[in-house]
């Protein structure tokens, strides 16, 4: 049995993984374009901020591959054919055609320019999303005197800003939507991360598009905004979200639309094709697109268990997001976007923050909070279980609120 | 816990935040190896197994963060996975403590408990017995009965406070924590019931502890069982009552050594600091509150590097004021007596003196 995993991020490792724990003899090979094992990619920031190394990013322990007997390829595959279940990979320049009896695609997406940039070659135009990328904003960085612009008000962008403006460096963050973070992010909540933003030195501009842009030699200096304001920047970093990698399954017949249709259990519409990750989209989940750490990890590992046969489900419910913005707690849990008169919010302004929680029938299905003490575990366990705490949900929101209670509804 | 620490691990972004908090030694770390050694199935390497027992469980890593995994939890998974091989200094540590020993160990927790009934003959009454009247306080100092000094201190307080109160202490009546911070999570869970049990057959409305440990097992029987008592720390009930403590003023300025579990798990270090108010002013060191350091007692010894981390912690003190108050008889009892430079009292002495010194001027 030859199990073949492209994509060597987080969903093809957890999936690799998997598969070895379930099996010891399979042969198991992952293909990956950048030759890095697998990292942390969340942790760039670190990273970049000087607090880690660059050892340290490293996901996985030294001699994993070796000890695991998974054999992991550097490499693009160019097609593939789920027909004749065949795949070409592209190493050192040869093509080489190679079978599979299971495939995973778990090659994610690539990070999305703004339009307006076109297809330039922008020495200080940059995206985060790889190792690569980090080491480039580092090395500009040390030279950068001027404004940083950052593109896009998503998790992202609210992050990279953050992390700039800790690195004491000028921020300006330009989003194009009325939305911080997420969309639907309660309009309270919103002002309040503002306000932080403000309060540390970044500026946020909302709902603002750009109209044109200047260039001088090789370099990005300007954005000329809808109200005709001028921005001047030394550099900037699009943080405009991920298009998954579709030209595979688009080439093998897979059915896609965001992304790569794939039902509870990890299945594409072709059989022995799976699919995990950023890739991916669950048209039958209220949550379609999950492009977040924790859950890519879970679906990697039930892609995993299921190419071995198993039948294992995919609860993306309830998704959550939690952070530290100038060291505040941030976080959104399951439905805290959910319109609806159906369903009772439950609020709480308190000196440095924010808190709403979202019930609906009596269950708890959704939560957004800044500042306090959270402890996102137990909220989730109290969302999926769909128990009641004695006294009430709006405790909750209490600063003194015993979080450990939890444990034990 | 095996569900939730695997879904911690999958939270985790690598960011390094919890290893940069902790202040314990550990070698050649990182939090990839961390990880693998945390499931359930996995090996753990040497460089983990140390670092996993030189562990407090002092919860610092927990607020740091930023995707709200609990590494405190997950490194306490390690110590359950390793509890078969647990270093001496563990296993001599609940050798005589719990509530259900047997045979041997049953015959060496007798003989200690007489020893010390014979050494505090005034405190004989309370070791090890089972308070059955009703009375509407209990004080339930566990094995810190043992600490005779401290012990007569709070029932003096308390008994100035006037409020009838019993006494649940000794050996046999451990909280289970102990058991838990080193791994061994059945026992802690079976400690922890017969305790409830224990409290239960005196009904009382408040059970007060001056011991961190002490406390949380209440809190996690109060979740577990869902009783009626309210918990309180001794410096909490002892504010309930502040109206009748005489008003002086005992030291120039005092700072404070929060309780990894009473102020950052719990937030309920608003007490103390009301305390201090009382009868001085206090400074606050930088390492405060939530990003407390730790009295590295629940290592039972196995890093090295204690007394220098506490050596460390009173240098931090010293540059604040000259006496550190204590919280958590825990704390207290690792940091007095360590460093000359530096006044360590547990709090409860100053409401102590402010009755001697009120006492002395009638």
């Amino acid at each position: 049995m030859k199990y073949m995993i492209i994509g060597g991020g987080c969903a093809g490792i957890e999936a690799a993984r998997e598969i070895r724990r379930r099996d010891s003899e399979v042969k198991i090979i992952i293909i990956d374009d950048s030759g890095d094992s697998f990292i942390f990619r969340p942790a760039l920031k670190e990273y970049l901020m000087g607090a880690i190394r660059k050892e340290e990013l490293r996901g996985l322990p030294a001699g994993f591959f070796i000890d695991k007997r998974i054999e992991f390829l550097k490499g693009t595959v160019t097609s593939l054919d789920a027909d004749k279940t065949l795949i070409t990979v592209k190493e050192n320049g040869k093509d080489t055609v190679k079978n599979y009896d299971k495939l995973l695609l778990a090659h994610g997406g690539r990070p999305n320019l703004p339009p307006y940039l076109g297809d330039r070659d922008l020495k200080n135009v940059f995206q985060f999303k790889s190792l690569g990328d980090a080491e480039s904003i580092k090395s500009h960085l040390k030279t950068s005197k001027g404004r940083c612009m950052v593109i896009g008000g998503g998790v992202l962008g609210v992050e990279t800003a953050e992390l700039l403006s800790r690195m004491d460096h000028n921020v300006t963050l330009l989003s194009r939507s009325e939305n911080l973070v997420f969309r639907g992010i309660p309009k309270r909540l919103r002002q309040r991360v503002r306000n932080l933003f403000e309060k540390n030195g970044v500026a946020i501009l909302m709902c603002k598009m750009v109209t044109d842009i200047e260039i001088s030699g090789d370099r990005l200096t300007g954005l000329v905004l809808d109200d005709g304001n001028l921005l001047e920047m030394d550099m900037l970093i699009a943080c405009t979200g991920i298009s998954p990698n579709l030209n595979l399954a688009a080439e093998a017949g897979l059915e896609i639309s965001k992304g790569i249709h794939v039902d509870r259990t990890m299945r594409t519409s072709r059989e022995n094709v799976f699919a995990a990750g950023d890739c991916v989209v669950l048209d039958w989940s209220s949550r379609k697109i999950l492009r977040l750490w924790e859950p890519s990890r879970r679906m990697g590992r039930i892609a995993g268990a299921n190419m071995t046969g198993a039948n294992e489900v995919f609860d993306p419910y309830p998704s959550f997001y939690h952070t530290y913005l100038f060291d505040v707690p941030l976080g959104f849990f399951g439905d805290f976007d959910t319109p609806g008169e159906d369903y009772d919010r439950v609020t709480r302004k308190t000196d440095d923050g924010y808190r709403e929680l979202v019930i609906k029938n009596n269950r708890l299905v959704g939560a957004s909070f800044m500042g306090g003490r959270p402890s996102p575990p137990p909220f989730l366990h109290l969302m999926k279980s769909g128990k009641k705490i004695r006294g009430g949900f709006r405790q909750l929101l209490d600063d003194d609120f015993d979080i450990e209670r939890l444990w034990y509804q | 816990m095996r569900k939730w620490v695997s879904h911690d691990i999958d939270l985790c972004i690598g960011c390094n935040r919890c290893m940069e908090a902790c202040p314990v030694t550990k070698k050649h770390i990182t939090i990839a190896d961390l990880n693998m050694a945390t499931e359930p199935e996995t090996e753990v390497p040497q460089n983990i197994i140390d670092f996993s027992f030189n562990c407090v469980q002092c919860g610092r890593c927990v607020p740091v963060c930023p995707a709200g995994a609990r590494r405190d939890y997950m490194v306490l998974f390690i110590k359950y996975k390793l509890r078969a091989q647990k270093p001496g200094k563990y296993d001599k540590y609940i050798q005589i403590k719990d509530q259900d020993k047997r045979g041997f160990e049953l015959m060496k927790q007798k003989l200690y408990t007489t020893y010390m009934k014979l050494k505090h003959r005034d405190l004989r009454q309370y070791m090890g017995s089972v308070p059955s009247e009703n009375k509407e306080i209990l004080f339930y100092p566990g094995c810190y009965i043992n600490s005779p000094e401290v012990i007569r201190r709070t029932m003096k307080l308390l008994n100035f406070v006037g409020t009838p109160y019993n006494i649940l202490g000794g050996l046999n009546t451990c909280c289970g924590i102990p058991h838990l911070l080193i791994g061994e999570f059945e026992l802690a869970e079976k400690n922890m019931d017969l305790l409830h049990a224990k409290i239960n057959r005196s009904t009382p409305k408040i059970v007060i502890t001056g011991c961190a440990e002490c406390f949380e097992a209440l809190v996690r029987i109060k979740a577990k069982h869902k009783t009626e008592y309210d918990i309180l720390t001794v410096t909490e009930f002892l504010l309930t009552h502040r109206d009748k403590f005489p008003k002086v003023r005992l030291r120039p300025n005092i700072t404070l050594h929060d309780s990894c579990r009473i102020t950052r798990r719990y937030n309920r270090g608003e007490a103390p600091r009301k305390a201090i108010e009382m009868f001085s002013k206090l400074v606050e060191m930088e390492n405060s509150r939530e990003k407390t350091l730790c009295c590295y007692y629940w290592n039972m010894g196995h890093d090295g590097a204690n007394d220098k981390n506490r050596k460390k912690r009173l240098n931090e003190a010293r540059g604040k004021s000259k006496t550190l108050a204590c919280d958590c008889i825990t704390c207290y009892e690792k940091y007095v007596g360590l460093d000359d430079g530096i006044e360590v009292i547990d709090i409860l002495e100053l409401f102590e003196e402010a009755l001697d010194k009120e006492g002395g001027a009638r």
